[in-house]
């Protein structure tokens, strides 16, 4: 199975200055007052886990695909993440 | 809105109703499963301690602003107490502690239920309410705006982010989570406007336009939405950032504060 297809969470502490890491939700984060997130669908369906105003986090549907190395997840407003790498464990995405 | 709306008009005209200091009763609901989540009254009370010294600029860290933010740092004149009255005009610790079968709470507001697993709020016009409980996936907090649902009002902390001693871990042991928090409760936004780019807005005018959170223990400057040379004012309490990389609250958001007290709490105090 495609590895890209899970639930992907913000792990903004390995970060670095050019390139953000992605943790799949099962992953033992430490805390945080809020992390980002998105959950990809094989049938292009998106749910994107943003932080809410007062640090609830805030579920927004929409759609993602895959172009080369470019991922773009639209739900409201649209991103594209630049792929670096992606395993089962983690993905990387340039910042 | 109508909050919104006095809030704009105090930054226009620099009106200030509220003099002295406001006494915050705090009720602190202690939810707890395992017998280390029952955190002590000295854990309590050092977190009541870090409040008094974040909302009277009195924290000793805040000789760590940047020098360009120096004149910025606010004294939102705010004192919190532990209620010494409960809701039946009773004597009262200030503290409830309520034994759960969960072993842990979303931000789905089920810890502010005793029917949910948690504990029932004390009337919110009159208390602030904050429970302390294990929350899942690692979330330090979170809170309620001015004006929501009376049954929910108040701020959920996690409880190794409570205080500054017991149960409290690093980087998140000074107490900062609390004050960031009540800050929400009283009607401040995340210094970034909550929006993934630079159109977002916290409505206020004396912090700097920042894309998103930083994290960490940032270094100055952290430059987005060309807010340079200055850049994202991080060692803001609205910010994301480490406990002891946040050390100060601006003017307008101590006129923000000020607003909601005169509004939609105008009865707590």
């Amino acid at each position: 199975m495609d590895p890209l297809l899970q639930h992907w969470i913000h792990s903004h502490e390995e970060d670095t200055d050019t390139e953000m890491v992605f943790r799949p939700a099962s992953f033992n984060f430490p805390p945080a007052r809020g992390r980002k997130g998105f959950e990809l669908s094989p049938d292009g369906a998106l749910i994107d886990y943003g932080i809410g105003p007062a640090d609830r986090r805030q579920q927004t549907s929409g759609k993602w695909k895959r172009t080369g190395d470019d991922l773009t997840l639209d739900a409201g407003a649209r991103r594209v993440l630049k792929i670096v790498s992606v395993s089962n464990d983690r993905l990387v995405a340039k910042k | 809105m109508a909050l919104e709306h006095a809030t704009v008009q105090r930054m226009m005209t620099g009106f200030r109703a509220r003099i002295g200091i406001t006494k915050i009763p705090v009720v602190v609901h202690v939810v707890f499963n395992k017998a280390d989540e029952n955190i002590s009254v000295s854990q309590i009370r050092s977190q009541i301690a870090v409040l008094n010294r974040d909302y009277r600029a009195t924290n000793p860290d805040r000789t760590k602003v940047p020098s360009v933010w120096a004149g910025l740092v606010a004294d939102v004149r705010l004192q919190f107490a532990l209620a010494t009255k409960d809701p039946k005009g009773k004597r009262t610790s200030g503290i409830t502690r309520t034994k759960t079968t969960r072993t842990s709470f979303g931000d789905d507001d089920a810890v502010k239920f005793t029917a949910r697993g948690g504990m029932n709020a004390w009337p919110t016009k009159k208390y602030l309410n904050m429970w302390v409980c294990t929350l899942a996936g690692g979330l330090l907090g979170y809170a309620q705006f001015p004006g929501g649902p009376q049954r929910t009002d108040g701020v959920v902390i996690l409880n190794t982010a409570f205080g500054t001693t017991g149960s409290v871990k690093a980087p998140f042991n000074l107490g900062r989570s609390a004050t960031h928090e009540v800050g929400h409760w009283l009607n401040l936004r995340h210094i970034w406007g909550d929006t993934e780019d630079c159109s977002g807005s916290d409505l206020v005018a004396d912090t700097p336009n920042a894309a998103g959170p930083n994290f960490g223990k940032p270094k100055f400057p952290s430059v987005s939405c060309g807010n340079g040379p200055s850049g994202d004012m991080f060692v803001n309490y609205m910010d994301y950032v480490d406990d002891d990389a946040m050390m100060m609250f601006t003017t307008q958001q101590a006129v923000r504060m000020q607003a909601a007290l005169d509004g939609a709490r105008s009865l707590i105090g």
